[in-house]
């Protein structure tokens, strides 16, 4: 049983750096494939749609910074709740990754037909980031207060 | 996740509609552009618009084809689909088309069709058919159109009938389409809105010639008498 736990924990440990990074891996993808569609059919601002396609991959660091902040001997102590903060946090930033992308595929989609609305029109991806990085800070402030290491 | 978002890149490559019909001084995009970007699509995807395409558009469906053989080839189109929303695309705008020709075919004084007849498809038709008599067929509460449609067919006014029901169309795909973006829903919708704005801008070609034979006509009007 104990080594079921200690399994568990470093699922928890690696959880929010892979799930995030699958986020932001499809995040990107739908966002840059609206990216490339945009370039075929405008002459300019290439490189606006190229940024706003490399949105999704925020969650990602996001992702590593809370592996490094949760690693720590995996013990049947800590290992429940690395496993919670852990996968609750690489979830949640796979989902804001993915529905990141697809706000700033909608973006890129629109601000191609108006140009003037580009500042506005990446506002819900903004909005979705917010939510990304609340889970990245009460993650970090709880990892705090798991133990180090029990002997 | 997938299938949701597959035609990111081809809805993203096409400009978008005008929010109204009216607004449209030329076609977003060119049939040609429009072919080019749709080879985007799976063959299964490309192959269910283009079947959905020969049931809808008028340009492409074959010559001397009587309404049983529509009504029995757009039967067998929408029993191929798999997707709720697109039958509902295609039927919407087959009993519109129903409608239109009930109202046709009862100024020219023919009976009702019977029973046995297969001149369409859809729900409407034995209402049609059980309301005859009635101006609306008893249709207004579902379609609020047919009676504006109706007077307008009575005062001969074909072209305002024209530009009613395009609009019609064009709203009903704009207004399903409304939670559809990258996928292959979207793609077939914006097909469908860009064959209703190759018609209207078909329309305006046609009265542009007219307008401009009459012109010359006028112009070259001593010439032809004294010639």
């Amino acid at each position: 049983m104990n080594d079921f736990i200690i399994i568990l924990g470093w699922i928890g440990l690696f959880a929010p750096m892979a799930l995030a990074a699958i986020g932001s891996v499809i995040g990107c993808a739908i966002a840059g494939q609206a990216a490339i569609g945009a370039m075929l059919d405008t002459d300019s601002g290439y490189g606006k749609y190229l940024g706003l396609s490399a949105m999704p991959s925020s969650q990602v660091i996001f992702g590593i910074v809370l592996m490094f902040t949760l690693q720590r001997t995996v013990t049947v102590e800590v290992a429940p709740g690395l496993f919670a903060i852990g996968i609750l946090s690489g979830v949640s930033l796979l989902f804001s990754a993915i529905y990141q992308g697809q706000c700033c595929a909608s973006a890129i989609h629109a601000s191609k037909a108006k140009p003037e609305i580009f500042g506005l029109s990446v506002a819900p991806a903004a909005i979705v980031e917010g939510f990304s990085v609340f889970t990245f800070i009460f993650a970090l402030v709880l990892s705090g207060s798991l133990p180090q290491s029990v002997a | 996740m997938t299938q949701k978002t597959a035609y990111t890149m081809l809805m993203a490559s096409l400009p978008p509609h005008p929010m109204s019909l009216w607004d449209v001084k030329y076609k977003p995009v060119t049939r040609l552009r429009l072919e080019r970007q749709l080879k985007l699509l799976s063959e299964q995807d490309s192959q269910q618009l283009a079947a959905i395409e020969s049931i809808l558009h008028w340009a492409k469906m074959q010559e001397a084809i009587s309404d049983a053989e529509i009504a029995t080839e757009a039967e067998r189109v929408i029993k191929s689909i798999n997707n709720p929303l697109l039958q509902e695309a295609i039927i919407w705008r087959l009993e519109l088309r129903i409608i239109v020709t009930a109202i046709r075919r009862r100024k020219l004084n023919r009976p009702p069709p019977t029973k046995q007849e297969h001149w369409g498809y859809g729900q409407v038709l034995p209402l049609i058919r059980n309301n005859w008599q009635l101006d609306d067929f008893g249709l207004s509460h579902r379609f609020p159109w047919v009676a504006k449609a109706q007077d307008l067919f009575v005062k001969n006014e074909s072209m305002e009938l024209e530009k009613l029901l395009l609009n019609l169309s064009w709203q009903h795909y704009e207004q399903i389409g409304q939670t559809h973006y990258f996928d292959f829903e979207a793609v077939v919708l914006y097909v469908l809105r860009w064959d209703i704005v190759n018609r209207w801008s078909q329309c305006d070609e046609q009265m542009a010639m007219l307008q401009f034979e009459a012109l010359v006509n006028r112009g070259l009007g001593d010439f032809l008498q004294t010639a």
